[in-house]
């Protein structure tokens, strides 16, 4: 049976209510005490609160719950059940029909992780056990609101899908400029929330009715839910020591029916606002027209910053996380080295690439690990949405809860097994699906057959409630060296697809498996591909006849207005060494590659040690010759005083850069894996500097880091330790309320695993502080480290 | 969320000047060091920068036993006390260079370590001159004692939940704690400042 809120809202526009802090100050509410406490030490007033929203016509009211949650008050429980029930009263007294009560969800006041220290799934936790016990005292609805992170607002959505089946309605912050605090526009938000399916998405608090209009613009063009607006009573300003707003309630309901006009369908009031600005506004409103809003057919997936619209130009994935026939990337995921694969995806954006490919299987890893942290350390480093890329849907389960935005999942086939699996995900968590064209019968030969599999995954989809919209699909590509027509068949299953009004996806390149040269063949099918109608190519974006044909295909289709997309690509290959443009180059052997580490020019040192490779230089020789001579150089430099860090930095950025490439020529020794640290900023301390520092050093000096990261629990530090093998562990804190977490770390260590030493260095320690938490060595800076460890591993020879 | 009146205000980082000595000594190097080498990376990381303040003004008493009432905190700081004798109110303001900064940082210290390292020596530098233009644009036409922050002399570091708690920062500025009382954006300060009694 429906809900009969959501029946309602279908045929009616409904009301909130307006703000809460204000309406209880008014009624004796001090400064110092959180309203929320009113539910108990004054319920009287919290029903007065209701029921004048009530009678003012509010169709919802929300519970005094805004700041409660099991973080700030061990009577949470309590809290929440009587304000629950003075919502109740407040309507037993009203006898209005058509009322409903709404449990008020709050932010936790934490960021989330990667940015902040909270635990995506400690913030479902937070958010269920307050959703529990609302639920349990009997609301109407879960309203999340003055969201101002887009993830946390994903945490609180999980958790009520979670905890009950009541409607979600979910409002966010925007600022002046249209987006959330930490980044996302309207069009990003709309993308996820319709991805979660809850029942109605707006926005509340922070604008005045009149600076809402251009955002609920943006949602009226976009979203198929009904549109909240619950706007503050204008700008905040301080007059003779309070708070004052700028807007009437006459403006203020002038400025909502302009809203209403615009497409919001559910309207209320936030600070500033109280029963008399509602009184106002639903008298001015109720006569506008209502309409529920129109369904949408744009297909959006997003990341925390903005959504990616398919079916306009064609788009690029890049396809270079995914092991698949990549030594160095399988390399780097057993053993959990993450800077090569953000390292990729930072090269791959900077190649234009739109959506990033995210495949992590190997089977001696814990791919479900592995894929949770790869998201989280990705979306770090940039915004770029990604595709995530599993034939594991337990995988992909782990890997959509996190993500900030909706993801396109790569993928779902034809096979009853396969959409079982898939689609609860979509359901659950949203995302857009890569359907590929092939089902229990294998793939079909014809382009008809490939067509039909298509339809067959769009019905089934609709059976879970997933539009055809969210289902692109893959018509597949296969080996024209082993079956002539096959390029032909797939091109031809484009066109069908796209005829049926369904968008598609194709890994390019599997085109010329077996072929010699394949970018060229690559890149004439890829042409031929985007003229038959392709929406997304999965592709190498480092090849360079890839990225020719399409940028060629742009300015030749009309995609690409004045050729400017086309311009800017061709001027990309007049490239330059970044560092270059800044630094200056002193001497006149500003080429010679000891002189180009020493000068700290990354690109140029990894260019010049390529070129000394290509001249077949031995690579030990050039090791010993120019790059440890070049660091010994800067290193003593800065003992002295004439070299400073960030100079040391850069140049052991560049030995890196350059020793990276001499080593894919190196023989490996034996020996040179256990030429390794494991480095890690301790819990609770967000401070890395110290430890990158380090880090770079070594890197510089040939040294394996494994490197943690910040904020790193003892027992991965041990794990890893126990895994890799490393005797070496060096420990960073800055605070000294984070060195008892050091000297924890340490004395785990040193219980589980005795032939491990610990150098430990950081703006708070000593040597005698180090001495004190049994720290094996102390390192004054990061030269000392290197030394440290050059010490302790020539002795352990 | 608060209940006390805040003012918000966004500050021009186009405004802000950045002490050279200050950015000489977080980048580590000697005065006479030509940091302008690395003016790309300063350029690159004041892009990122959305600089705001948000402050408000309370009442304070100062108590026995050095504690200092603000009417929603009490504060046991011999320092403090001392630096608010003579005063009978105070502003209480965090600046906050944003979260796109912060994310500059992050990203930076995964993709290059010299690059993270000049920015966050910038930042640091960058965001005491914000404080400055905060303090001065706050404290116009009022005679104000020198800021203290928490973490200076005695000042414990835990009152910075009751500032940012009433100041309403995470949702006016965006500023969060984590469990060991740090501050997201990293690129933060609160502090106090005292108005002397007429």
């Amino acid at each position: 049976m429906e809900n009969k809120l959501l029946e309602l809202i279908k045929t009616k526009r409904l009301f909130l209510d307006g703000g809460t802090g204000t309406v209880l100050q008014s009624l004796g509410l001090a400064d110092t005490t959180a309203p929320e406490m009113w539910n108990i030490q004054n319920p009287d007033a919290v029903i007065q609160l209701h029921k004048a929203y009530f009678e003012a016509g509010s169709n919802i009211v929300s519970t005094n719950t805004f700041g409660v949650n099991c973080e700030k008050y061990q009577n949470y429980s309590e809290l929440i059940k009587s304000a629950v029930d003075n919502a109740k009263k407040a309507r037993e007294l009203c006898k209005r029909p058509n009322t409903f009560i709404a449990l008020d969800i709050g932010p936790t006041g934490h960021l989330l992780k990667p940015l902040g220290d909270l635990d995506f799934e400690r913030a479902v936790e937070i958010f269920s056990s307050t959703i529990k016990e609302g639920v349990k005292t009997g609301v109407d609805l879960i309203l999340i609101e003055t969201m101002n992170d887009s993830l946390e607002t994903k945490a609180a959505v999980i958790a009520a899908k979670e905890c009950c089946d009541l409607p979600i309605f979910v409002t966010n912050v925007y600022d002046s400029v249209g987006k959330l605090m930490t980044g996302a526009d309207a069009k990003a938000m709309i993308a996820m929330l319709e991805g979660l399916r809850v029942s109605a998405i707006g926005l509340n608090c922070s604008l005045g009715p009149d600076k809402m209009l251009p955002v609920i613009e943006e949602f009226a063009k976009y979203s198929s839910l009904p549109i909240i607006a619950k706007p503050n009573a204008g700008l905040p300003t301080v007059k003779d020591g309070k708070t004052v707003f700028d807007t009437n309630e006459e403006e203020f309901s002038d400025s909502c029916a302009v809203l209403a006009k615009s497409g919001a369908c559910i309207l209320g009031g936030c600070c500033g606002t109280t029963p008399q600005y509602i009184k106002k506004l639903v008298e001015k409103v109720t006569h506008i027209p209502y309409a529920f809003p129109e369904y949408k057919s744009h297909t959006l997936i997003s990341s925390y910053t903005h959504a990616v619209q398919i079916g306009q130009k064609p788009l690029l994935i890049g396809e270079r996380i995914n092991p698949t026939g990549k030594k160095k990337l399988k390399e780097a995921l057993r053993e959990n080295d993450m800077s090569y694969i953000l390292s990729e995806a930072i090269k791959q954006v900077e190649k234009g690439v739109h959506i990033l490919d995210v495949n992590v299987g190997l089977p001696e890893i814990d791919e479900e690990v592995m894929m949770q942290r790869a998201v989280y350390e990705i979306q770090a480093v940039t915004d770029t949405v990604l595709q995530l890329d599993s034939s594991n849907p337990a995988v992909l389960e782990k890997a959509m809860r996190i993500y900030n935005g909706k993801p396109l999942i790569n993928s779902v086939n034809g096979k009853e097994e396969s959409m079982r699996a898939i689609f609860p995900l979509i359901q659950k968590y949203g995302g857009t699906l890569i359907a590929l064209t092939l089902d229990e019968d294998g793939i079909p030969q014809t382009a008809q057959k490939r067509a039909d599999v298509a339809k067959k995954i769009i019905d089934t989809a609709r059976m879970y409630g997933i539009d055809k919209k969210d289902i692109i699909a893959d018509p597949l590509a296969l080996t024209v060296s082993s079956d002539s027509s096959s390029a032909l068949v797939t091109l031809q299953a484009i066109k069908l697809i796209r005829k049926m009004g369904i968008y598609t996806s194709l890994g390019v390149s599997n085109i010329s498996f077996g072929l010699p040269l394949r970018e060229k063949i690559n890149s004439a099918f890829f042409t031929m591909a985007l003229q038959s109608g392709l929406n997304l190519a999965i592709m190498n974006p480092f090849s360079t006849g890839m990225t020719d044909a399409y940028f060629a295909f742009l300015a030749l289709y009309g995609y690409d207005k004045v050729c400017s997309d086309y311009i800017g690509y061709a001027q990309s290959f007049d490239t330059t060494d970044v560092s270059s443009n800044s630094l200056s180059q002193t001497s006149a052997d500003a080429y010679d590659l000891s002189s180009l580490i020493i000068n700290g020019l990354r690109e140029k040192a990894k260019s010049e040690a390529q070129r000394l490779i290509n001249c077949d230089e031995n690579p030990l020789d050039i090791i010993n010759s120019k790059i440890i001579p070049a660091l010994n150089k800067i290193g003593s430099d800065f003992e002295a005083g004439r070299a400073f860090l960030p100079q040391l930095l850069m140049s052991a950025e560049a030995a890196s850069a350059s020793f990276e490439v001499i080593k894919e020529k190196l023989v490996k020794k034996q020996s040179e894996s256990d030429k390794a640290v494991i480095l890690a900023t301790v819990k609770g301390d967000i401070h890395d500097i110290g430890k990158n520092i380090v880090k770079v050093l070594l890197e510089s000096y040939g040294y394996k880091v494994y490197d943690l990261g910040r904020d790193v629990d003892s027992t991965l530090i041990l794990e890893t330790a126990k895994k890799t093998g490393c005797r070496l562990v060096g420990l960073s804190a800055l605070m000294t309320t984070t060195v008892p977490a050091m000297q924890e770390t340490i004395h785990l260590l040193k219980s589980q695993l005795p032939q491990c030493k610990i150098m430990v260095g950081g703006a708070v320690l000593t040597q005698e502080y180090a001495k004190k938490i049994n720290a094996d060595f102390y390192a004054k800076d990061g030269m000392d480290g290197v030394k440290i460890a050059e010490k302790f591993y020539r002795e352990d020879c | 969320m608060s209940t006390l009146p805040v003012t918000v205000l966004d500050i021009d980082k186009n405004s802000i000047c950045v002490n050279h000595r200050e950015l000489c000594a977080r980048l580590g190097v000697d005065k006479s060091f030509d940091i302008s080498q690395y003016d790309v990376f300063f350029k690159e990381a004041l892009d990122k920068c959305q600089p705001k303040c948000a402050y408000t003004c309370v009442p304070i008493h100062l108590l026995e036993e050095h504690v200092c009432d603000f009417g929603f905190m009490n504060v046991k700081s011999l320092d403090l006390y001392k630096n608010l004798s003579q005063c009978d109110k105070a502003f209480i303001f965090a600046v906050t260079l944003g979260i796109n900064a912060e994310r500059h940082l992050v990203a930076l210290s995964k993709i290059s370590k010299s690059r993270h390292y000049i920015c966050d020596a910038f930042y640091s530098a960058f965001i005491e001159g914000v404080c400055d233009k905060a303090q001065s644009i706050i404290s116009e036409g009022f005679a104000c004692k020198n800021r203290f922050s928490p973490g200076y002399g005695d000042l414990s570091l835990e009152i910075q939940h009751d500032i940012l708690h009433a100041l309403d920062a995470s949702k006016l500025l965006g500023i969060t704690l984590t469990g060991s009382l740090l501050m997201t954006p990293q690129k933060s300060i609160t502090a106090i400042m005292g108005i002397k009694a007429k």
